[in-house]
């Protein structure tokens, strides 16, 4: 990749990176927020990582290479689900999820 | 304090080594060479959006339509931003900055649940987690790009590790009728918006859902409540 073709990907891409991440800290940062704002600020980490646990498990091709490699995900997914609710281990979930993931795999 | 956060975040160091290594390798298919991809993982902190320029950039995609990309998929980290920002009431303008700056997603859910719990944790422990967080995956990928001739992880076993985080991640939330509704909404949207091509937009749009139809199903009840007790 040529390095002034990188810089524009680079700086464009971290400047709106940036940008998304320091914007809405500074603007509500200090403020006393009513209770509906800090209700909806609430749900924001369930909402997150629901949405990036399906963004992860969803795939509209994922059934084409056959059933079993489309579930294998899935399944892993249920077991890690067990572990972090017996567990709330982060390092638990990940042994399980590598370990389910590749158990799977060789089915 | 830096020995204190290690030892609670070392697990989060493992998957970004078990991550990063391959990130760095599809990097370095893309041209870049090793400066360059220790620049751009340190900065973006960004497994999707790493990936996302790779993926474009191979395909031929012109520049401006790889960073609105680029800028669509880590337009979620705006909400993060939201969502901490009542928590960094005590802190200086400076130390809001350097936190906010380099937030990322794990870093996000470890330091949000230590602010709540309020016990021995302030800005300053969470830009440190950030700061270590950042070096771990920027030479993880430079490492990935380096010796990624020599070593292969498969990307999929390694992505799968970051899945079971955020599903420890999730579950670590309180079961309340509100959260449910917010994580279940937010799930059945993505498949929508997966469904439908809308990859890019597919994790922000869908919190936005989550959040909404919690809030609504909140005011509901409050309505419903005050017509009984009336």
């Amino acid at each position: 990749m040529p390095v002034n073709e990188f810089l524009v990907l680079w700086l464009s891409s971290w400047a709106a990176i940036a940008f998304f991440r320091i914007a809405p800290a500074f603007a509500l940062r200090g403020r006393t927020l009513s209770p509906r704002v800090t209700e909806a600020l609430g749900y924001i980490p369930p909402a997150a990582f629901a949405a990036l646990v399906a963004n992860d498990l969803v795939s509209p091709g994922a059934f084409d290479a056959g059933l079993l490699p489309g579930v294998v995900p899935w399944i892993a997914a249920a077991g890690v689900v067990v572990v972090a609710i017996k567990t709330k281990s982060m390092l638990w979930c990940c042994v399980s999820g590598i370990v389910l993931y590749i158990a799977l795999s060789l089915v | 304090m830096v020995f204190k956060i290690v030892k609670t975040v070392w697990p989060v160091m493992l998957t970004y080594v078990a991550i990063g290594a391959p990130c760095g390798m599809i990097m370095a298919q893309t041209g870049m060479e090793p400066w360059m991809v220790f620049a751009l993982s340190g900065t973006f902190v960004t497994g999707s959006g790493q990936f996302m320029i790779c993926n474009l950039w191979l395909a031929g995609v012109p520049a401006a339509s790889i960073v609105a990309s680029v800028a669509a998929i880590s337009s979620r980290f705006a909400l993060y931003s939201a969502s901490i920002a009542p928590h960094l009431t005590g802190a200086s303008k400076r130390q809001t900055l350097a936190v906010a700056a380099t937030l990322t997603e794990e870093a996000y859910g470890i330091s949000l649940a230590k602010l709540v719990e309020g016990d021995d944790w302030g800005p300053r422990e969470s830009f440190a987690l950030n700061v270590i967080l950042i070096a771990t995956w920027g030479v993880s990928c430079t490492m990935g790009a380096v010796v990624g001739a020599v070593i292969d992880v498969p990307t999929a076993i390694a992505g799968f590790v970051c899945t079971s985080l955020f599903i420890c991640l999730l579950f670590s939330q309180r079961l309340s009728r509100g959260n449910v509704v917010a994580a279940v909404l937010a799930a059945v949207s993505v498949a929508i918006c997966k469904f439908f091509g809308w990859t890019n937009v597919a994790v922000p749009v869908s919190v936005l859902v989550g959040v909404a139809v919690a809030l609504v199903c909140d005011a509901l009840t409050d309505g419903r409540g005050a017509r009984d007790a009336r």
